[in-house]
């Protein structure tokens, strides 16, 4: 909380805030000591004069000095403000702790009331109430304070019920710790800087809507007098005195702005903290991607996709952070390529850039990207997207995030088509069916018609892979197809990529952390390792001939039927090593048995081990695992 | 963040009674949502109606005898009473109240004895112009200034524009309108001479009063747009339909708005109340003669009719419109079809 304080008073705007806010209070405190005599003076000879040296804002009806009276009034002004605050905190606190804190059924019907008045304007409730009690500073003070009472309402029970359903209070709940110690010990303490937030920020909030309703005539009455008071009676001699309006407008604005200023200074120092620990972890998520060799491009043309030298690397404030370091593949026609790696490896990445689809700020380079034989990164935007649109499918880890919630299934699969071939809406539908149909959707018509969230996981994982089969790719690329899936769907995904595979033709490049599953589908398999490829070999010779030490660890650690099961799995020990602090060496140098110096000292290429399979090893290791 | 709590509280409500998709085949799910809406309406008129009719009765004291000033004559009062229906036993005033304002007969005023409806006839014209144009304009200012600030600086892009756009609509959003307006009459009245800075006269007339409203809740509801579209532009769904090769109109208009909107609804909605309220200000500011001058007024002369009906009728507005969102809402996310019945 100290530290989080020293953030707010250590920014520009925090300091200006409170500077401005210690003089508001000055002002409220010795203003009306100071300028009372001035304020209410009336010399009716000098009424409604324009701004002087003695009058800097001129004078009202009855030759009142306004910049006097704007000063005196400062302290009625925050006064009300506060109070109104006050009003609400204490009227809508406890009504929202007591309805987060009786049961769902009166939580429901607390928050159809609180939503409806939550949206009833304020103007219109402070209105209410002043009629009723008076039009006048305490009608306005009580009219502001309630209206804003269900705002405090609904924060106070949705934070309170955010924590009273936290692991530790529902464990200590059943343990039978009464609710009451419970709100006393954990929510109020969670509760209380959102609330001080809140606070600070409607304390201006009230000062704007007092000072409107004194505006319009309906709170500080003569001989009282606030800012909004002020300006109304500035607004009547606009034409010939303007500074007499503008200068209570501008203490108007400017309380408001130093209110809402704090509110927003004190969240934003809870909210840095928070993002900062986001940033660390994807400065840290990124850094712990990977490393590579640079491999001699062999290129026959006849490749379906050849990609030479391909680096990824995303601009950070240590310089920019090589996420993929020079990765060289090819897919065959109709080939089943699998890339396996550990997270941070910098897989998924490398076909997000293979696909066109790596956004700012990364930045992609590559000595060759050629899919069907035409180079991508030189084509033109629109041309490359209908060429891609046709001839590519995507396929992506998390099917319960990859369908539009707000669209029918129907219309995301059809659309493809409509854009991409310009079939009519019907046709277009047609096709979608029939998809559907394929990837073994049942009453694929009436599925067309709902939504995701009325498909299961496996459903939705099948209607992503219709989606990509809405055109004719020549390759489907699938980023982790199955790993969020339950284990029994998985392998029927699997299949269904074979069978399209086997019955389309298209080729399929696979990628997943999981060698089991690479072994399963594809022909090859590309081992990658901090941004670099290490391994490339026949999914034949994996257990045969894989040479690299951390393929064969990736092998060693699957479990299988005959693993003992007393024994610990296998592991590698170790971590890869972060984006910001790459070795020169071989990047596995520091997790593998049989480093020598020549691997910290330098960078093994890909070299050839076999006919197909390219090793980047000073030391491959031989024989079947 | 916000409806993550809100859902919070949501769940254990709902999930007694979830609906499951496949029912709606018989009653459609949006038929149910609409229905609950709908009663959830004719609640809260119920409720805005029945307090202000407890308004006069809330009030300390004798209200005609405050509304009259202690000079009237006691005949006089009493004439006032009994034309207020104040003499009848409450339940038959509260029935009583609930015919007139149903068939639209709205009293009479204490002040002119004029019918309250005349009164409304006159005037709901201009303030019917300044909430209309007011509510479309802030919508559409928002929305698009919105979307395409979200997008032009999404994932730290030009972050001179974000800077700047974070300054200028926090400012904005800053102002009461009740300021802005002054402002405005203060540029245009002594600086440039080209709208008129009072009356109702003609079709210029409106330009600074909609401008004075929709300048700070366009602004507050731009920054709700803005934050929204940076995260809907994150979802896996938006990097598909870019997978897709959608043309970037169709996936920004057709896969991200309707999503972003859902959000900025949600928080938005809430703006659009106080534009309707906007109007009560700025009419007062630009002497307008609509429902906004005539309720200050009455509420300083304590008119009870006139108060009564024109918060009814503003009030109606806004919960009217409130339930146009919420429609509009359950259509845009179907997910909320099945959560909010």
């Amino acid at each position: 909380m100290r530290r989080q304080l020293r953030t707010v008073f250590s920014t520009v705007t925090g300091s200006v805030a409170a500077v401005l806010l210690l003089l508001l209070v000055l002002l409220a405190i010795f203003g009306p000591i100071i300028w009372s005599g001035k304020a209410n003076a009336i010399d009716v000879a000098k009424a409604w004069q324009p701004p002087s040296g003695e009058h800097w804002f001129g004078t009202d009806e009855l030759g009142r000095d306004m910049f006097a009276r704007s000063l005196v009034a400062t302290r009625l002004s925050l006064l009300s403000a506060v109070a109104a605050s006050g009003i609400a905190i204490v009227v809508g606190v406890p009504v929202g702790l007591l309805a987060a804190m009786f049961g769902p059924r009166l939580t429901s019907a607390f928050q159809s009331v609180v939503n409806v008045s939550i949206a009833f304007p304020a103007l219109l409730t402070a209105m209410f109430v002043g009629t009723v009690i008076g039009i006048g500073v305490p009608g306005a003070i009580l009219g502001v304070g309630i209206a804003m009472a269900p705002m405090f309402a609904r924060l106070t029970q949705t934070l309170t019920a955010s924590v009273i359903s936290l692991d530790y209070v529902a464990a200590a709940r059943t343990m039978g710790v009464p609710l009451r110690r419970l709100v006393g010990r954990h929510v109020l303490a969670n509760v209380a800087e959102p609330l001080v937030i809140t606070a600070t920020t409607s304390v201006g909030t009230s000062l704007l809507g007092i000072s409107a309703l004194s505006f319009l005539g309906l709170g500080a009455r003569p001989p009282q007098y606030d800012w909004g008071g002020l300006l109304s009676t500035g607004l009547k001699a606009i034409y010939t005195s303007p500074m007499a309006a503008i200068g209570p407008g501008t203490l108007i604005a400017l309380s408001g702005i130093v209110f809402s200023l704090l509110g927003e200074v004190i969240a934003g120092a809870f909210g840095d903290n928070q993002s900062n620990r986001r940033f660390g972890r994807v400065a840290r998520a990124m850094a712990a991607a990977a490393r590579r060799l640079s491999a001699k491009p062999a290129s026959p043309s006849d490749a379906l996709l050849d990609v030479a030298n391909l680096r990824v690397g995303f601009p950070s404030e240590n310089g920019e952070l090589p996420a993929v370091r020079g990765v060289s593949l090819r897919v065959a026609a109709g080939e089943r390529v699998g890339i396996v790696g550990e997270s941070g490896s910098g897989k998924s990445v490398s076909v997000m850039a293979i696909a066109q689809l790596v956004e700012h700020p990364a930045v992609v380079t590559a000595d060759r990207l050629r899919f069907l034989g035409t180079e991508l990164s030189t084509m033109a935007p629109a041309a490359r997207r209908r060429f891609l649109g046709t001839n590519l499918a995507m396929v992506f880890q998390n099917p319960m995030s990859s369908l539009n919630p707000a669209m029918r299934i129907g219309t995301q699969l059809a659309e493809v088509a409509q854009v991409h071939s310009g079939l009519s809406a019907s046709d277009a539908r047609t096709r979608a069916a029939d998809r559907l149909a394929e990837v073994g959707i049942a009453d694929a018509g009436h599925r067309l018609r709902q939504y995701p969230h009325e498909f299961s996981g496996g459903m939705r994982q099948r209607a992503m892979i219709a989606m990509g089969l809405m055109e004719t790719p020549r390759l489907i690329i699938a980023d982790e197809p199955t790993t969020a899936l339950d284990v029994t769907v998985q392998r029927q995904i699997l299949d269904l990529l074979l069978a399209i595979n086997r019955d389309a033709g298209a080729a399929i490049l696979l990628i997943s952390h999981d060698i089991s599953v690479i072994a399963n589908v594809c022909e090859r398999v590309v081992v990658m390792y901090a941004g670099v490829v290490v391994e490339d070999l026949p999914v034949a010779s994996l257990l045969r001939a894989a040479a690299h030490p951390y393929t064969r660890a990736l092998i060693a650690s699957v479990p299988d039927m005959t693993t003992d099961r007393d024994a610990d799995l296998a592991t590698i020990p170790g971590r890869p090593p972060a984006l910001d602090d790459l070795p020169t060496g071989c990047p596995f140098a520091s997790r593998c048995a049989f480093a020598t110096d020549e691997c910290v000292a330098q960078m093994p290429p890909l070299a050839p081990m076999a006919d197909g399979h390219l090793a980047a090893c000073w030391h491959p290791q031989g024989g079947a695992l | 963040m916000t409806t993550s709590t809100a859902e919070v509280g949501k769940r254990p409500a709902s999930a007694g009674r979830r609906v499951r998709p496949t029912e709606g085949r018989k009653t459609p799910g949006w038929v149910r949502g609409l229905a609950w809406k709908l009663l959830r309406l004719v609640i809260s008129i119920w409720a805005v109606l029945t307090l202000t009719f407890l308004m006069i009765q809330f009030i300390p004291g004798d209200p005609v005898r405050l509304a009259l000033g202690p000079d009237a004559p006691a005949s006089l009062v009493e004439e006032r009473r009994q034309q207020l229906g104040l003499d009848q036993p409450l339940i038959v005033q509260y029935f009583d109240y609930w015919g007139r304002m149903l068939t639209g007969d709205f009293g009479d005023s204490l002040l002119t004895q004029q019918p309250v409806s005349l009164l409304v006839e006159a005037r709901i014209g201009n303030t019917a112009t300044i909430v209309a144009l007011s509510l479309v304009a802030t919508s559409v200012v928002a929305i698009l200034g919105g979307l395409l600030v979200g997008i032009a600086t999404h994932r730290g892009r030009r972050p001179t524009l974000r800077t700047g756009f974070t300054l200028a609509t926090g400012i904005a959003a800053a102002l009461p309108d009740f300021l802005v307006a002054v402002g405005l009459v203060f540029l245009f009245a002594v600086t440039f001479t080209i709208f008129p800075v009072a009356g109702a006269a003609g079709a210029d007339s409106f330009v600074l009063p909609t401008l004075a409203i929709t300048l700070g809740s366009a602004a507050t509801m731009m920054r709700v747009v803005r934050s929204s579209t940076a995260v809907v532009l994150d979802q896996d769904y938006l990097l598909v339909a870019r997978a897709k090769r959608l043309p970037a109109t169709r996936v920004y208009l057709r896969h991200g708005l309707p999503n972003l909107l859902t959000a900025a609804l949600t928080l938005g909605g809430l703006q659009l109340g106080t534009v309707v309220t906007g109007t009560i200000v700025v009419e007062n500011v630009f002497a307008i003669p609509g429902l906004g001058t005539a309720l200050v007024q009455a509420l300083i002369t304590r008119d009870y009719p006139v108060v009564q009906t024109i918060m009814v009728l503003l009030a109606g507005t806004v919960l009217i419109l409130n339930l146009l969102i919420d429609v509009a809402l359950g259509a845009l996310d179907p997910r909320s079809k099945r959560q909010r019945s």
